[in-house]
């Protein structure tokens, strides 16, 4: 069975391969259908002949995604916590900043809803947690959104038209590649932030176009000779047609796969940032901004704990949707993971 | 090649200009070295003003970037504004206490990692694969400044039940000197080593199994094997050698995310590196000291992305300079 990827990426016509009587592939090379399996119809009306059947690419993808294994469990451990996140004003029992002198430095327990025990002036550790990756959430997602539509748009345009534009670029992400990140990061936040998260999704933003960018420009740059991109040039496609409706679509892939990865990034990069006292301050709430408040009382350990195991937890979740994307988006990707 | 690492430092002198230039143009901006000075009840209007004209604090901020770099090669850095103190022993002496740091956590990270990382390729979905897999996905999505927090909770409890000293939780020192100097050290640099150990540990791992299971299905391997080649020495002659070049890039290319690494590690610790002496002097708003790290960190990295072209091309024959 062959794949026929269009060019544009839209869709593709997967003929199935024909068939001896005993209902045996013929081509059992082509990992994807030993690996991906195929309908249980199929064998029938494969008999009698060659059929074809209507499969997007996506649907492929799909179905790559949801095979591997470790990617489908970050799926569902990404839309518990966050779910939780989002939905902190039902999930939390308490407010954010609810202070209760007379329980201060609880241990976790299940009295009074205090899951994650209570921190120096008695406010509820879970609820802060929770309301924390509400924070983080919002901005891993700013950031992952922004930055891959800039990376994106400049991307294209440099490695499509190449000269002066393409030159700059790449002087700029040369200039952030030797720039001693975390160090221009806390100096930007300290000098710009005002505590609000939508400060520092904008700073790390800023920063993290430039990745993108040149996964994007590399795309452009190869698929812009290609014979389908003179054919649409041949039929009278202007720039703006080919380089949106035919090229672009090729690079989604790997946009989606590092933009999904730029969410752990950049829940990361916030926290240290946060930790350092330089990031999200109060009240506004931040995983990382807890861990810095936990460091001070260093015998309650769920106060340091917790909030840092949601930052792995979220983080470890992302890394393996990433990991699943790469594999399903891989057009090229034919070996299946267990 | 020759002329190849000439154009390589030419062109990163621009890089570096650029870079401290927009540094520069954005710090000095942004913090304000007079106020200190200006807070100090002692200081006349006219000492203030002497204060400003001395430091060329009246003139455009594109003008105050040369007379900056005057100030590194003519005065070593210069002094900071806030404290007055000069720059550059302060630099030097932290400098070398991260050095240390991140080149024992360096050298550990890469030897183990590469052992693990041809274990892990060689014997492909084995128990040991999975297990080190996972440790190493722990290792990316794991803060450093957690882990490193983990660690001190950990030893501060461990020293608070026992009362046994294993390793310290913070600073560099308590013995002044002598032959017990050496052991307390250790003591104390164990667990920030740790911390930085994990993170690149993660890293190398990963990339040494990726690039053994690229060249382990080269056709060269193949025939070693298809001509009687032992396995031992298919591994490490063939896969062992050639899946090592990738990593020496790699491991050039870290050092920026390291000294972030640093920055966070060490204030935790409240060891006295640069990433500690950084924070320290971003907190202060102190222009001068936080131009100083930026300048010194980002020579450090282009250093080292230049070495790690260059044992590129040493390495991999197949690239030709020209």
């Amino acid at each position: 069975m062959t794949e026929f990827t269009r060019p544009d990426g839209s869709s593709g016509l997967v003929p199935t391969a024909p068939t001896v009587a005993g209902g045996q592939p013929l081509a059992p090379d082509a990992g994807i259908d030993t690996a991906v399996g195929m309908d249980p119809g199929i064998d029938s009306t494969a008999a009698a002949g060659l059929e074809l059947q209507v499969r997007s690419q996506w649907s492929y993808a799909r179905m790559r995604f949801l095979r591997h294994r470790l990617a489908v469990a970050g799926l569902i451990g990404l839309i518990i916590i966050f779910g939780a996140g989002i939905f902190a004003n039902l999930v939390a029992p308490y407010s954010y900043a609810a202070i209760d002198y007379t329980n201060t430095l609880h241990p976790p327990t299940t009295i009074n809803q205090h899951y994650f025990g209570t921190d120096g002036v008695g406010a509820d550790e879970f609820s802060r947690v929770i309301w924390g990756i509400r924070t983080s959430l919002e901005v891993g997602v700013f950031v992952a959104v922004v930055s891959s539509i800039i990376g994106l748009i400049i991307g294209a345009v440099a490695g499509y038209f190449g000269g002066l534009l393409d030159n700059l670029l790449m002087r700029i992400t040369d200039l952030v590649l030797t720039l001693p990140a975390l160090a221009i990061l806390l100096a930007f936040s300290a000098l710009l932030g005002n505590g609000s998260q939508w400060t520092i999704s904008i700073i790390l933003a800023a920063f993290f176009w430039t990745g993108i960018a040149r996964v994007v420009r590399g795309v452009f740059l190869s698929l812009r000779e290609k014979e389908y991109v003179e054919a649409a040039k041949a039929s009278g496609a202007g720039d703006a047609r080919i380089m949106f409706r035919h090229i672009l679509p090729n690079t989604l892939g790997p946009v989606i796969v590092n933009g999904t990865l730029a969410v752990g990034v950049a829940i990361l990069t916030e926290a240290a940032l946060s930790f350092l006292g330089f990031g999200i301050t109060p009240p506004t709430p931040s995983l990382g901004a807890l861990v810095n408040d936990g460091q001070n009382y260093p015998s309650q350990w769920w106060l340091t704990i917790f909030p840092g195991l949601l930052i792995v937890l979220i983080v470890l979740c992302v890394n393996f949707v990433g990991d699943g994307l790469r594999d399903a988006l891989d057009p090229q990707q034919r070996r299946m993971r267990a | 090649m020759l002329t190849f690492i000439a154009r390589r430092v030419l062109y990163s002198i621009p890089v570096l200009i650029f870079s401290t230039f927009f540094s520069f143009l954005f710090v000095s901006y942004a913090t304000n070295p007079l106020l200190a000075a200006r807070a100090n009840p002692r200081l006349t209007p006219h000492l203030l003003h002497l204060l400003v004209v001395q430091n060329h604090l009246d003139k455009p901020v594109v003008v105050r970037y040369f007379y900056w770099v005057q100030a590194i090669f003519t005065q070593k850095l210069g002094k900071s504004l806030i404290t007055l103190k000069p720059i550059w022993p302060d630099i030097t002496r932290t400098l070398g206490h991260t050095a240390q740091l991140i080149i024992i956590s360096e050298v550990l990270a890469i030897v183990i990692g590469v052992a693990v990382g041809i274990y892990s390729a060689i014997r492909q979905y084995s128990p040991f694969d999975y297990s080190f897999t996972s440790i190493s996905f722990l290792g990316f999505a794991m803060p450093v400044f957690w882990l490193a927090l983990v660690l001190q909770i950990l030893f501060v409890d461990i020293y608070n039940h026992w009362h046994v000293r294993v390793f310290y939780t913070s600073g560099l020192n308590t013995v002044p000197g002598g032959p017990a100097w050496s052991l307390d050290r250790a003591q104390h640099l164990a667990l920030p080593v740790m911390t930085l150990f994990v993170v690149s540990f993660a890293l190398y791992s990963r990339y040494m199994r990726a690039s053994m299971l690229d060249v382990i299905n080269s056709d060269y391997v193949r025939t070693a094997r298809a001509k009687g080649v032992r396995e031992r020495k298919v591994v490490m002659r063939h896969v062992f050698r050639n899946a090592l070049i990738p990593i020496t890039t790699v491991a050039a290319l870290n050092v920026g995310g390291l000294l972030g690494g640093a920055i966070v590690t060490e204030t935790v610790f409240t060891l006295d590196g640069m990433g500690h002496y950084f924070v320290l002097a971003l907190g202060q708003g102190d222009t001068y000291e936080v131009m100083a790290y930026l300048l010194v960190a980002a020579v450090i990295i282009i250093v080292f992305n230049l070495i790690a072209d260059i044992t590129y091309g040493f390495l991999d024959p197949r690239i030709r300079y020209d």
